[in-house]
């Protein structure tokens, strides 16, 4: 017999106890009650185990060097996200010449606000916008 | 899975265009090359069915998908090391560890894709610096039933990503 996954409710509901027990530093008065949530229905024990699993995977604390961590995510993230912008720019400005449509109406990266260009070679030597 | 004869037949009919399509976006031939290979292996392992009808749409889908791969590897790597340069030598991880700790932020960062960059950050704050919803309360200027929210969100948003195989 296949175990039937978690419903979406149980699975939230898994995800609250997580967080109150992790707030709370495991406090014995709420662990019980979570005991006692686990045990009510095998769906919520089921659910249980998944979120515990995934937070594990997510939880870089445990990591040795990962102090800078935070700032690398955040860092890459703004980076990856203006790169991916600028390639639509880039596109867009090339159909818009194979269109044969006014130059006025391609959108200039200074009028989205897009102060600083990434240094990959690979963008600017690509897409027309970036010079 | 689909048939190694139409992923053949791909292969022989779109590999070159595949390939300066790639070029035209990395602007470094070596990589594209790399990641049109890839987009033919990834057609190989994947279950659902290739569509001949538009193929050359279809393998764009594929092929763009890792070049936003690519990309956040390399700005992960770009960030990490500018990260480490600022720490003190002694205090430099080893090469393994680097790696290791590379390999975990690059399926954190492709999870967390998608995200609200306010949802994004909350969860960060708990996951790698271990702050408390209140602390991240303050931090962000919202409120900490706003907090557990997104943190909630966040790992709902995980679970549906890491599990979806098994549902």
């Amino acid at each position: 017999m296949t175990t039937a996954a978690p419903s979406a409710k149980a699975v939230k509901q898994a995800i609250q106890w997580m967080l109150r027990l992790r707030e709370s530093g495991n406090s014995p008065v709420l662990l019980q009650q979570c005991e006692q949530w686990r045990s009510a229905r095998h769906e919520h024990e089921l659910a249980w185990q998944r979120v515990v699993h995934l937070h594990q995977d997510l939880d870089l604390r445990a990591i040795p060097g990962a102090g800078v961590a935070l700032q690398t995510l955040e860092t890459s993230q703004r980076r990856l996200h203006r790169r991916q912008a600028l390639k639509l720019l880039g596109c867009a400005a090339m159909a818009a010449r194979r269109h044969g449509w006014p130059k006025t109406s391609i959108p200039s990266a200074a009028g989205l606000r897009i102060t600083r260009l990434p240094r990959a070679s690979g963008v600017a030597s690509s897409c027309p916008m970036a010079r | 899975m689909p048939s190694n004869d139409s992923v053949q037949t791909l292969y022989s009919d779109h590999h070159g265009w595949l390939h300066a399509w790639l070029r035209s976006k990395l602007g470094n031939a070596a990589d594209a090359a790399d990641l049109a290979q890839d987009t033919f292996v990834r057609l190989l392992q994947r279950g659902e069915q290739v569509q001949l009808n538009t193929p050359r749409a279809f393998l764009r889908t594929v092929a763009r998908g890792l070049v936003i791969d690519h990309w956040r590897r390399e700005e992960l790597h770009r960030a990490y090391l500018e990260a480490l340069a600022h720490l003190p030598e002694a205090s430099a991880p080893s090469a393994e560890t680097r790696e290791v700790l590379l390999e975990l932020l690059e399926r954190i960062a492709r999870m967390l894709d998608g995200l609200k960059p306010k949802v994004r950050r909350a969860f960060l704050l708990a996951q790698c610096e271990g702050l408390k919803h209140q602390a991240i309360a303050e931090q962000m200027g919202i409120s900490v039933r706003t907090v557990e929210r997104y943190i909630a969100d966040a790992l709902y948003h995980c679970y549906l990503l890491r599990f979806e195989d098994e549902r």
